[in-house]
């Protein structure tokens, strides 16, 4: 009980610093938010105009007292308005979440079959190339993998759209670049764990007394390892959310990083905010769920 | 006993000569990046749109770009930058780290929880993310990336400079130090920092690949260093329409930037093992 409060408490902080970083980039925006809306409407800000506007949105209220109006309002959903064309930004990322949901699952499954497969049999053919794979993978930025699979894949074999949501097809290179990054970490993790709980005396006395080589590791190493791989499969899963955007950009695939890049390229500063808060929450949320599952698993944590 | 840096050598079946490879292709990069702007006769800035795309020929070794650039040193200068950006950003938070952890170590009590909580908060926030909407919202250029990547990019060297610090701030010479009179700073700089060298440099290498693969996604995604001036992602970026025209204008600085990530690895791993 102790534990689950003291890492609920240590969630609320993280969010909290969130929020407040969130909300300190609209003051860290060069020019003025009420000047921007008007300019972007069309209208050629005089000091009267603006100063009505700046107090129908309370920019003229202290810092303090806008954040905690500004994260009331975003507590009951509300994210504020697009500078570029006024519309709601939680609906919009709503509408654009379910696609970087789906490629960031499609990765999931790439990263965690890719890595138990180099785990499983780690001498065997496949799991010596998916490892050296990684290993480089590992060391190289997701986009530089992408260029080559658009290359080889698209470009040269013809055998898949380049980008774009155009079919369940359009899903495999995003999906791929984006897992093959997440097998990396979690392949480097696993393996060392897996090479560890192998050699643990129960494991091998198992083996001496005849188990199979494959139930030595799924029965009991596996699940010796797996509070590590617990773990390092949540991190993994934090930087799929994140990563995804630039995945994204490169395939453009019509997620919440695209709409982040594109927002960002506009200075639309709501729709930045909006998304940096719904993906840094998800991630502490995340991370957060993981430890939860892990101290479930593993009553050594608790006591940490 | 092991770690994931065990990685290279059960890959490759035990290599120590791994870490050495590394620092032998290092090199190679950064000689290729330093010399070739000054060796060769283009200016990697200067667009002839007379010269656009053209393939590799004995003039230009790899091509032109849309611009009339060409390629090689094109490469080598975004290659420059990419290197003294990423170094640049990683001295910065390795200093940062350093200092807060060797601190935090020696003195206890509230600096050390202090640091335990910015640790906590730092690694629970998601890095990339972040740094993104700090480019975003600030306008393109060296500050904002220094401003993006520092705030969260001193926890590990932190982390690991106040282990270790902990771990020597008991120990028998260490004390004797202290009680021959010697101030804190003097106790940081001449007994502590010599100690906690080793493990700080290999946190700060694994870093710096950390720092180049971020700052180059920026620029990938458009948001890092503005134009003419551009790094390996930049590069990238601009390569991307032209990927089924001219894709050796996005194989050149991919290459470049993933022989580094390997390079880099390699010596963190070596170092990790040794």
């Amino acid at each position: 009980m102790a534990f689950l409060l003291r890492r609920a408490a240590e969630t609320l902080l993280v969010l909290l610093v969130l929020s407040v970083l969130v909300f300190l980039l609209t003051s860290m925006a060069p020019g003025d938010p009420a000047e921007e809306i008007l300019r972007r409407g069309g209208i050629q800000p005089t000091a009267g105009s603006v100063a009505v506007l700046r107090a129908e949105l309370g920019l003229d209220q202290p810092l303090p007292v806008r954040y905690v109006r500004w994260l009331s309002e975003v507590v009951r959903g509300d994210l504020g308005h697009s500078y570029v064309d006024r519309s709601p930004v939680t609906g919009e990322i709503l509408a654009r979440l379910p696609a970087t949901l789906r490629l960031a699952g499609a990765a999931a499954l790439v990263a965690g079959g890719l890595a138990v497969l180099a785990s499983l049999r780690p001498r065997g053919l496949g799991g010596r190339v998916v490892t050296a794979v990684t290993v480089v993978v590992a060391s190289v930025p997701p986009y530089i993998v992408g260029i080559l699979l658009i290359s080889v894949v698209a470009v040269g074999l013809r055998a898949l759209p380049t980008g774009g949501d155009s079919g369940p097809g359009a899903l495999v290179l995003p999906a791929l670049t984006l897992g093959l990054a997440g097998a990396a970490t979690l392949t480097r993790l696993l393996r060392a764990d897996l090479a560890q709980a192998l050699a643990l005396p129960f494991v091998r006395l198992a083996a001496a007394k005849g188990l199979s080589a494959r139930r030595a590791v799924t029965v009991h190493a596996l699940r010796v390892a797996a509070p590590n791989a617990i773990t390092a499969g949540g991190a993994v899963l934090a930087d799929l959310v994140a990563g995804a955007v630039v995945v994204e950009t490169l395939f453009s695939w019509p997620g919440v990083g695209q709409l982040a890049i594109s927002a960002i390229r506009q200075r639309d500063v709501p729709v930045v905010q909006a998304y940096v808060l719904v993906i840094g929450a998800a991630t502490v949320l995340l991370l957060a769920l993981v430890d939860l599952c892990l101290a479930a698993a593993d009553p050594r944590v608790r006591r940490r | 006993m092991t770690g994931p840096g065990l990685t290279w050598r059960r890959l490759m079946g035990g290599s120590p000569g791994a870490g050495r490879a590394g620092i032998v292709l290092l090199t190679a990069i950064v000689a290729f990046c330093g010399l070739t702007p000054v060796l060769s006769p283009h200016d990697p800035y200067l667009p002839d749109p007379a010269l656009a795309l053209l393939p590799p020929a004995p003039r230009h070794w790899l091509g032109t770009d849309q611009l009339g650039r060409d390629l090689l040193t094109r490469t080598a200068a975004a290659g420059m930058v990419s290197l003294l950006t990423a170094f640049a950003i990683t001295a910065i938070t390795t200093a940062l780290g350093t200092l807060a952890g060797t601190v935090a170590g020696l003195a206890g009590g509230l600096p050390e929880r202090l640091l335990r909580h910015a640790a906590t908060v730092a690694l629970a926030l998601p890095g990339l993310t972040l740094a993104l909407a700090l480019a975003g919202v600030l306008p393109p250029g060296p500050g904002t990336m220094v401003a993006a990547l520092v705030p969260l990019g001193w926890v590990n060297c932190g982390l690991v400079a106040h282990t270790a610090t902990r771990r020597l701030a008991g120990s028998d010479f260490v004390l004797a130090t202290r009680a021959l009179g010697a101030s804190p700073s003097y106790l940081l700089r001449r007994t502590i920092a010599p100690h906690i060298a080793g493990p700080v440099l290999t946190v700060a290498t694994a870093d710096f690949a950390r720092t180049l693969i971020a700052a180059t996604s920026l620029s990938f995604l458009g948001i890092g260093l503005p134009p003419p001036v551009t790094d390996w992602g930049g590069l990238v970026s601009d390569a991307v329409p032209l990927l089924i025209a001219a894709p050796r204008l996005a194989i050149a600085p991919a290459l470049a930037l993933a022989v580094t990530g390997v390079a880099v690895t390699l010596i963190v791993d070596a170092r990790r093992l040794s």
